[in-house]
């Protein structure tokens, strides 16, 4: 078997008749709903994700609107504590645990190891449909009055003390959960039982490793979360003692389990988002990627590291000073293998052949934003640093840099660097370059003040800071981002919707980029290739792919 | 590579040194400036508390006298059913009174009846207070109790300082007398025991759950009380000695079920991987065919 031919680098080309792909092949809602194909759940994946984006981006909006001016003017205090824990609440278990991995991850996995679907489509379905079904207790739970505890559903607090929807909300968590869990199993069978022949672990594109990571801590870790979930209703409804301390419970137990699930699920989002940044480095650079085994590892390292270092969210809880030691130790460790990923970037990027379009652009943004994030999260680690920012905006800032600064931009850069492939068009470039340094100034402009804040010593989940009215301009500055931010996501939602009628067809490799996914047609046909691939070359063999071509190469940039 | 690994370690080093400087840091504020440590008390209550004493026997040979006057051995109270005792002195004008009111309102909301399922022995500990004290008290607490036979399982007793001293001791109930206030110094709890006068169970406060009271019975009955659904339930509650209620045994259970996901999740990647490399060796061998 030879290596396929690659063509030249051609952004698109000329089509008579449309083939028949995944999207063409069947109409009608029942071929959606009832599908097994796992690149139409991804897509169902994508609409529902970015319905409940847009809902948790506009909590997050009247959250910033009520910070603009110093009193609590806008909505009562406690609107407010049920804006922000429904901000959150959707944001984390609606938006950003299934963002990369049920979308992305389901659309390119089968297509990256050259299978023809996920090892259980059917299941694969299903997860969908538990999804929905939360998603929709969810709203209900909304619409009919929310939960105020904050996302974290602290006890005694939420089992005893607040009349909100706790157990209804819980029950979404639960049920959204565990399609978590089955998306995780289905990319752990899938991964190691339908490689395409000459497919090895070493060949494998990097995206897949950290969607194996990923997979292993949504097995572990999610049914912590669903335990945790049922004992605070088992608390509420039944009074038995296991949180409430007056009812011969042990809140620092809820603390304990929730945040076991609660970190590791930080590395659910940010994990596949490494993944796709890898992807687009290596192509945007024409570049093997830097220290492949180690970037590989450091996925699974992060994985069980993760685990290990939930009690740095308990430092000012009563831990003892031993283990809050322990802990703050190991939280340093895991800052290593993220550590190795960014200098592995970093090093892929040196003297490689760069080219500045939109996924690269978002790809650069996750590099500063994320390694900002990272680092303050070493402030954090630190025992005395922590207990004097513990509870500030220094902590929100912090966690935003990485789950919006990181996730959020690894997500939308595998959407325009894959948006040839899923829609079969080109998005335009221009306006893509733009929301992307858009996003990129918003971003900033919404939390670096936070960060400083946090420092001066503004506590999260206030909505009144009438008493510091010298906070006032930091925090405008905070909401003016937050609009702009919010233009740069409405921008490629409007770019998208209008290039699946508009754009330019792409060809099967636009960007000309390795990987078995750009080596069948965009879209793709229903069962992926038309015939089993069989891969004998390297991953990310960008040389192989420029060397004939060099010269069309250098006219292209 | 190495120069890499080095500068790693090194940097490693720096920050455990860090990591160690913030935690002496911050055992510092803990053991100086910001708190008393927990375990020192005012001097005057330094030997006041209760001691668990878990299955421990309670001697059935203590002569108390009962609230009509007559001599009794705490022995005689056991044999039967499961006992609740409980350290008062009837002249209290703080805790005792509160503890009894609690203790009846707890047991009228617990289905057994007293004198019937079980019995409760009220004993107190002051040596100076009489019979007709504690009769008065009987009629108060029986009342309010308000189921009949409770006056045939009630038993309100006064002893001498020998009898105190040994019961006190042995379920480890400490107190001191205040001249100053002529008062006593005490904490106060209920203890559950089985027929044979071990301690099952102590319920610390002045206000008990009716739940967990009928649970400590059930347990110290061993059997000879409650029904199938008590004893499920028991089978999963797990009497905290340290708060003095029962909790669920959450922390177990969930050892468990942690324990049984590793161990599935684990079976799985074992499974898969073995798999993977015997597909591995085939397409080796085919493709070694091929060529």
């Amino acid at each position: 078997m030879s290596m396929a031919p690659n063509p030249i680098l051609q952004p698109t080309i000329p089509q008579a008749a449309e083939r028949e792909n995944y999207l063409n092949k069947e109409y009608g809602a029942w071929s959606w709903l009832l599908t097994t194909d796992h690149k139409r759940i991804a897509l169902l994946y994508l609409l529902s994700i970015t319905f409940f984006f847009f809902i948790g981006g506009f909590f997050a909006l009247l959250i910033r609107l009520e910070l603009l001016t110093p009193a609590g003017d806008l909505v009562q205090a406690d609107t407010y504590n049920k804006l922000f824990t429904m901000h959150g609440m959707v944001m984390v278990f609606f938006f950003l645990i299934p963002s990369i991995p049920a979308v992305l991850g389901n659309f390119l996995v089968p297509l990256m190891i050259g299978a023809k679907d996920l090892a259980f489509p059917r299941i694969n379905l299903i997860s969908w449909y538990l999804y929905i079904i939360g998603g929709v207790m969810m709203l209900h739970c909304m619409l009919t009055g929310g939960v105020d505890t904050g996302w974290t559903f602290y006890a005694p607090f939420s089992t005893s003390f607040t009349n909100t929807k706790i157990v209804e909300a819980g029950l979404a968590i639960f049920v959204a959960g565990f399609s978590s869990i089955l998306t995780g199993l289905n990319f752990v069978v899938t991964i190691h039982r339908m490689r395409a022949p000459g497919m090895t672990w070493s060949r494998l594109p990097l995206f897949i490793w950290a969607h194996y990571a990923t997979s292993i801590i949504q097995l572990l870790g999610t049914p912590v979360i669903a335990v945790t979930i049922v004992l605070v209703a088992a608390e509420r409804a039944l009074h038995l003692g296991i949180f409430d301390p007056k009812l011969g419970g042990d809140p620092l137990l809820f603390q304990h389990l929730f945040w076991f699930y609660s970190h590791p699920a930080v590395y659910i989002m940010i994990l596949p988002s490494m993944g796709v940044i890898t992807e687009i480095i290596a192509c945007f650079s024409r570049k093997r990627i830097f220290g492949y085994h180690f970037v590989a590892f450091s996925s699974i390292a992060i994985a069980v590291f993760g685990f290990l270092v939930w009690a740095h969210h308990m430092f000012v809880a009563g831990i003892s000073v031993y283990s809050a030691l322990v802990f703050s130790f190991l939280s340093y460790a895991v800052a290593l293998p993220s550590a190795i990923k960014v200098f592995n970037w970093t090093a892929t990027l040196y003297k490689g052949s760069i080219h500045y379009d939109a996924p690269m652009l978002y790809a650069f943004g996750f590099l500063g934003l994320f390694t900002i994030g990272g680092l303050t999260g070493l402030f954090l680690s630190a025992l005395g640093i922590d207990v004097h920012v513990t509870d500030t905006y220094f902590v929100v800032a912090h966690f935003h840099y990485i789950m919006v600064g990181g996730a959020v931009m690894g997500y939308l850069g595998g959407m325009h660097f894959w948006w040839p492939k899923i829609s079969g068009r080109l998005y335009p470039e221009g306006w893509a370059r733009l929301a992307a340094l858009i996003v990129f100034i918003g971003f900033n402009l919404t939390f670096f003040p936070q960060f400083v804040l946090g420092y001066m010593g503004m506590p999260r989940r206030y909505y009144d800071y009438s008493h510091m009215p010298e906070f006032q301009v930091l925090n405008v500055l905070s909401t003016a981002g937050a609009t702009v931010l919010g233009v740069g996501y409405l921008l490629p939602m409007i770019y998208f919707l209008w290039s699946m009628r508009y754009g330019k067809p792409a060809s099967d490799n636009p960007w000309n980029a390795a990987g078995l996914e750009w080596k069948t047609s965009s879209p793709p046909p229903t069962f992926n290739f038309d015939e089993e691939p069989i891969v004998t070359w390297e991953a990310y063999n960008y040389d192989e792919l420029d060397a004939p071509h060099q010269e069309e190469v250098q006219v292209a940039k | 590579m190495s120069c890499k690994k080095s500068n790693s370690i090194s940097v490693a080093c720096v920050l455990f040194s860090l990591v160690l400087l913030s935690a002496s840091a911050g055992a510092q504020i803990n053991s100086g400036v910001m708190s008393p440590p927990a375990n020192t008390r005012p001097p005057r209550l330094e030997n006041v508390g209760i001691e668990q004493h878990l299955d421990a026997q309670v001697p059935p040979d203590l002569t108390f006298r009962d609230e009509t006057g007559k001599t009794v051995k705490l022995g005689d109270y056991f044999g039967r059913k499961p006992l609740i005792l409980n350290l008062v002195y009837y002249n209290c004008t703080m805790l005792c009174g509160e503890a009894l009111a609690g203790l009846a309102s707890a047991m009228r909301l617990v289905k057994f009846d007293v004198g019937n399922e079980f019995d409760v022995i009220t004993v107190s500990f002051d040596p100076r207070e009489t019979p007709e004290m504690a009769a008065a008290k009987k009629i108060d607490y029986v009342k309010r109790y308000g189921r009949a036979n409770a006056a045939a399982g009630w038993h309100f007793l006064t002893g001498q300082s020998d009898s105190i001293n040994a019961l006190t001791k042995i379920v480890g109930f400490q107190y001191q007398y205040d001249p100053k206030s002529n008062q006593y110094a005490h904490a106060t709890a209920i203890m559950v025991l089985t027929p044979q006068g071990r301690i099952s169970r102590y319920f610390y406060g002045v206000d008990f759950p009716p739940k967990d009271l009928r649970m400590g019975l059930v347990e110290a009955s061993q059997g000879k009380i409650g029904n199938a659904v008590d004893a499920v339930l028991l089978y999963c509650y797990h009497y905290d000695p340290e708060t003095g209620k029962y909790g669920a045994m959450v922390a177990n259970i969930l050892r468990l079920a942690a324990a049984a996901t590793i161990l599935l999740l684990g079976g799985l990647i074992f499974i898969l991987w073995r798999l993977d490399r015997s597909v591995a060796k085939k397409t080796a061998t085919k493709t070694r065919y091929a060529q």
